[in-house]
């Protein structure tokens, strides 16, 4: 018979006026697979952070065991028997796997002795074997992974939460992951599940918990929704269908000598793959033969924050570096003229706040990138890379850039559309590849191939 | 060479990399952490200046050094609140560390004892200087070894090099980086200073303006040079030692062929570009350093 | 139009009436004190003359950093490449013919500007090929540089008729100076012609930050490397281009301290103008504008502190380096606090 174990009553957090948890009010029943789920900014880290001691509540209170919990660290929150595995895992490149093993066992005054014993306890219950003599930089994804689990396991917690797990896994390391849930759960432990993957919800949850903006919204059974009712509590609407334009049959074929992959400009070329299968080479490549054969090139790269946008300067400073030979006479720049053109795309792709001379950091994730595909647009593109392009962004202004990339088939320009997230890449795409450890697998044509054999191609079957 | 100018030679190079070896074991820590240290040279001096001071004035030499590491520890503080509580920059606070330094002590010592060249000379009698080595022997060794187990042994010398390199990890088991890096940068200062205590109080007899001689710089450069490795940085301190010892002896040979004084004291910084042009980006600093 | 941000001026203030203060435990009158600090380049025009020079070689030096700093990189190198470059020209200046003249002169001036320039981009060298932290090299460097210019003067062309460790004078033809107007209104103190190059440079680099494409490539560049590179730029003429126009500018430090003031290489001449460049980039927020006046406000400073000597019983002029430490404390606490304030 389950019974309650953490009980969150009337939980609020502000920073500052600004509003992360708004009263939310929910339990955690003991031994369940509990997800919570939410968009981007919607509260989950910050309702773990609370749990775990790294902030405390502005008001309401937590519930541990039947007894009052107010963590003031994170070490009173492993004292109660509460492990947290980080998406962004928290590793040294040039320490050792038994450093990190270390770092955790001595804050909580565990000996050396018992560590081992501990360790080797542990990783054979699960059959790994982590090389942890080795610095953290030798180590694949998915032993990372393992490790920060490990981290987390040898502290003996009753309770583990889980932050987007699944996210650097392929289809088929998902599955064995969510065996690997179930089987701690049947050891014992209650999971808590983070994530926005509602199909894995669907698999494994006993109870869901749904999240917007701060807010609780439901908070039940999984059993009682379904993955369409998930995403429309997630996201406070129904979602909208996209229009596909027709395809063209006259179109320019680019060769992208690219392995003989060939595109044309009245498609979407999807590539499909688990981040570190090659998309970094991949990209690097595509945009070398793009120079090469001289085309124009629109870059919705695969990171933001790296590659496309300037946070301290203004919308204007940030279309100008971008298109600076355009402006430029005689190694000067023509900053009147760039202002015109910045405000059309402002206007054109429905950037908020309406003001070119904010700086680009003050806009949101969805804003920015509406941005940066206005910018790459702007000068009539051959070629269009859109590398994730709806990371980081709301759902609402995902279905705009999704509108918008099918659009492109209509002005015949060629889309490359690389993605991890397998659903967008097959919902868009007219032909697809997958990329396994840089071998270009493909092309497919849209709906020839179903899941199983997409998954099998990912983890390197040839079929 | 003799085995007798050798044995010379060796222990020459010992007695003069010594306030080296403590600032660049200061260095060591405050680097690991995370935290760029180029105000060695100031705690050097005021190290320097205190036990000489303090030696002076009380006839001690233990409170002397005493003195020395306590001083050094609290002016740290300084570069502490600034880089900590209002995120300057540590370049730029630890340049202001050196002219604040170079700038207070002849003001205070043309107060104290008024004069803004060297503090009053101590005791050198024979027993005196029998101290004085017994001291910095039993200091440098416990040094050492101390130093050594913190850093490589002792759970704050692994939280060190977290903080230096991945702070977050840090952060997940409860433990502030923040306060690792300040406890790093004081305990480094610390060391520091009685490296500058023995500079003043057993390779001379009394503070002298600028004894310190870019000391600091160079230690800065053997961590560098060293990968940032405790161990390895004592040996790159003993060989920049040994570089020096090797032209005072060249000097009094009065040999034709003479390597200019210029060359030998630039020597540890030549070295230093020399392994970053040769060796391949083997060592790297720590990730989180800034 | 952006509202200029007065936090590091502020800063300033604080930290020389912190500093005033200070001299309270020193049994002296900070009223005293302040009026020694700030009259004392008003006494004569000699006097206002001697810190134009220092402005002047204040103001090189604060372009040499900012400029680097623009573009992501902490250039703490300036000090070695004042000296080298000051070496250079004293030696051209002792060595060259005579008869050279005016040509002379102007083969003085290029040469320095091009050590100055490829000592600089050595920084550049090791960042881009080998990734040394400027920092790092920058402080290696700059001994390496003081040892080379020490042994080159000292070894071949110490000055004869003097105990301190000098070189020669330069040619008396080469000596323009001598003849110049500037210098002969402020009564022949150390300022020159230079002190118009300093002017019309600051003026330059914010023209070449705000309006060409190279400007606006290096302030992208500094902000985000890997966009910038993304997009195009290339991150070896970046690092290239903005440490030659730093090392440019150092070397015109050596040029007015040689060409311009004393006709010979003394060493030990810099009162760390490189370190101070910092400083004076700092205070007036990397604006080549700014710099200009900041510069000022710092070589008044400079000046007056030397006179604490002699008008105060114990401090001397070491307290120069206490009252730039406090300043430069105080700027980086006040920019600071002005960031928290804007932020929320």
């Amino acid at each position: 018979m389950s019974s309650n174990l953490i009980e969150f009553n009337n939980i609020s957090k502000s920073y500052g006026s600004c509003v992360s948890l708004d009263q939310v009010h929910f339990s955690i029943l003991k031994n369940q697979i509990h997800a919570v789920i939410g968009e981007n900014g919607a509260g989950k880290s910050t309702l773990m952070k609370v749990l775990t001691g790294i902030v405390p509540p502005s008001s309401g209170a937590m519930v541990l065991r039947g007894k009052s919990y107010e963590p003031e660290s994170a070490q009173d929150s492993f004292r109660e028997k509460i492990g947290f595995v980080h998406q962004h895992f928290q590793l040294a490149d040039e320490l050792t796997g038994w450093n990190h093993l270390e770092l955790v066992a001595r804050t909580q005054n565990i000996e050396k002795k018992r560590l081992l014993e501990l360790v080797s306890e542990k990783q054979a219950k699960f059959k790994w074997s982590l090389p942890l003599d080795k610095k953290i930089k030798a180590y694949s994804i998915g032993e990372q992974q393992r490790l920060e689990i490990l981290r987390v396991l040898i502290l003996d917690p009753e309770i583990i939460i889980f932050d987007e797990p699944t996210a650097v896994l392929s289809p088929d390391e998902i599955e064995d992951f969510l065996d690997f849930m179930l089987d701690l759960k049947k050891q014992g432990h209650t999971l808590i599940l983070i994530s926005h993957k509602l199909n894995e919800i669907k698999k494994v949850a006993d109870h869901v918990t749904i999240l917007c903006r701060g807010q609780l919204i439901a908070s039940d059974s999984g059993s009682n929704f379904t993955i369409e009712q998930m995403a429309e509590k997630m996201i406070g609407r129904k979602q909208q269908a996209l229009v596909q334009a027709g395809v063209n049959d006259t179109g320019i074929t680019h060769d992208l000598n690219l392995l003989g992959l060939k595109l044309n400009n009245n498609e979407i070329l999807g590539v499909a793959g688990v981040d570190g299968n090659g998309q970094e080479d991949f990209i690097l490549k595509l945009r070398q033969n793009i120079d090469l054969l001289k085309l124009k090139f629109g870059d919705i790269s695969e990171d933001r924050f790296r590659y496309s946008i300037y946070p301290k300067q203004d919308l204007i400073e940030n279309f100008l570096i971008r298109h600076r030979n355009t402006f430029t006479r005689l190694g000067l720049v023509n900053k009147k003229k760039v202002r015109r053109e910045v405000e059309k795309i402002i206007t054109d792709w429905d950037v908020r706040p309406a003001d070119s001379q904010m700086v680009m950091g003050s806009f949101s994730g969805g804003n920015q990138q509406k941005f940066v595909i206005g910018r790459e647009l702007w000068h009539n593109p051959d070629v269009i890379l859109a590398a994730h392009p709806s990371r980081g962004v709301d759902i609402g202004a995902q279905e705009k850039i999704h509108q918008a990339l099918l659009d492109q088939k209509k002005n015949h320009r060629a889309v490359v559309l690389l993605s991890s997230d397998l659903d967008e890449v097959l919902k868009l795409s007219d032909r697809f590849v997958i990329l396994f450890k840089g071998a270009i697998k493909g092309p497919y044509l849209k709906g020839s191939l179903d899941n199983s054999q997409i998954s099998q191609i990912m983890n390197g079957v040839n079929l | 060479m003799s085995s007798e100018i050798l044995l010379g030679l060796f222990l020459a190079s010992i007695r003069m990399s010594l306030p080296i070896l403590f600032a660049a074991s200061g260095g060591y820590f405050s680097e690991k952490s995370g935290v760029a240290q180029i105000g060695l040279e100031a705690y050097l001096l005021i190290g320097a200046f205190t036990a000489a001071a303090v030696s002076f004035q009380t006839h001690s030499l233990v409170l002397g050094y005493v003195a020395a590491a306590l001083v050094a520890a609290a002016f740290s503080q300084i570069f502490n609140i600034l880089i900590f509580k209002f995120k300057a920059n540590s370049i730029v606070v630890g340049t202001g560390m050196n002219l604040l330094a170079m700038g207070l002590i002849p003001i205070v010592s043309k107060t104290l004892f008024e004069s803004t060249g060297s503090t009053p000379a101590i005791d050198t009698s024979d027993a005196a200087l029998n101290q004085s080595l017994i001291m910095v022997s039993v200091v440098t060794v416990s040094m050492l070894a101390i130093c050594y187990w913190i850093a490589e042994k002792s759970s704050f010398g692994l939280q060190i090099k977290f903080a230096g390199e991945k702070s977050e990890a840090l952060t997940s088991v409860g433990v502030s980086y923040i306060k690792r890096r300040w406890q790093a940068v004081t305990l480094g200062a610390l060391i520091t200073g009685v490296g500058g205590a023995i500079l003043s109080t057993y390779l001379a007899s009394s503070y002298s303006p600028l004894m310190s001689a870019g000391r600091g710089f160079i230690a800065l450069a053997a961590v560098i040079f060293a990968g940032w490795n405790l161990r390895k940085a004592w040996l790159v301190v003993l060989l920049f030692g040994f570089a020096e010892a090797i032209q005072i002896q060249l000097q009094n040979m009065n040999l034709s062929v003479k390597i200019p004084n210029e060359f030998i004291q630039m020597l540890p910084y030549l070295a230093t570009l020399v392994a970053l042009l040769l060796l391949r980006n083997k060592q790297q600093a720590p990730k989180e350093i800034s | 139009m952006k509202r200029i941000d007065y936090s590091s001026l502020i800063g300033f203030i604080i930290g020389v009436a912190l500093s005033s203060v200070l001299v309270l435990l020193f049994k002296e009158n900070p009223g005293n004190v302040l009026k020694v600090l700030s009259g004392s380049f008003l006494q004569s025009k000699f006097d206002m003359g001697l810190t134009m020079f220092y402005t002047t070689c204040f103001a090189f030096a604060g372009l040499a950093f900012s400029i680097p700093f623009k573009a992501g990189l902490f250039h703490i190198g300036a000090e070695g490449q004042i000296v080298l470059s000051a070496m250079v020209a004293a030696v051209m200046g002792i060595i060259l013919p005579e008869s050279l003249g005016t040509f002379g002169i102007i083969a003085i001036c290029l040469t320095t500007m091009v050590v100055g320039i490829l000592s600089a981009q050595t920084i550049a060298f090791f960042k881009v090929y080998k990734q040394g932290h400027e920092v790092v090299v920058a402080i290696m460097l700059n001994f390496i540089f003081a040892a080379i210019a020490t042994y080159v003067v000292l070894q071949n062309y110490q000055n004869t008729e003097s105990q301190n460790p000098e070189s020669s004078l330069i040619k008396p033809v080469f000596q323009v100076a001598k003849s110049d107007s500037i210098k002969a209104y402020f009564e022949n103190s150390a300022v020159s012609g230079f002190l118009l190059v300093a002017v019309i440079s600051c003026l330059a680099v914010w023209f070449f930050e705000t309006k060409t494409k190279w400007g606006l490539e290096i302030k992208a560049f500094g902000e985000n490397p890997t966009a910038a590179e993304r997009m195009g730029i290339s991150a070896k003429k970046i690092n290239f281009l903005a440490l030659g126009i730093a090392g440019f500018f150092s070397s015109l430090v050596g040029l007015t301290e040689v060409l311009g003031s004393t006709y010979q290489y003394k060493v030990g001449f810099s009162p760390a103008y490189g370190f101070l460049g910092i400083v004076v980039a700092l205070l007036a927020q990397g604006h080549p504008i700014g710099i200009l006046f900041s510069s000022f406000i710092m070589a008044v400073l400079h000046k007056g502190a030397s006179d604490l000597d002699l008008e105060t019983q114990f401090l001397t002029r070491d307290f120069s380096k206490v009252l730039q430490a406090i300043i430069i404390f105080c700027v980086a606490g006040a920019v600071y606090i002005n960031h928290r304030r804007k932020k929320s």
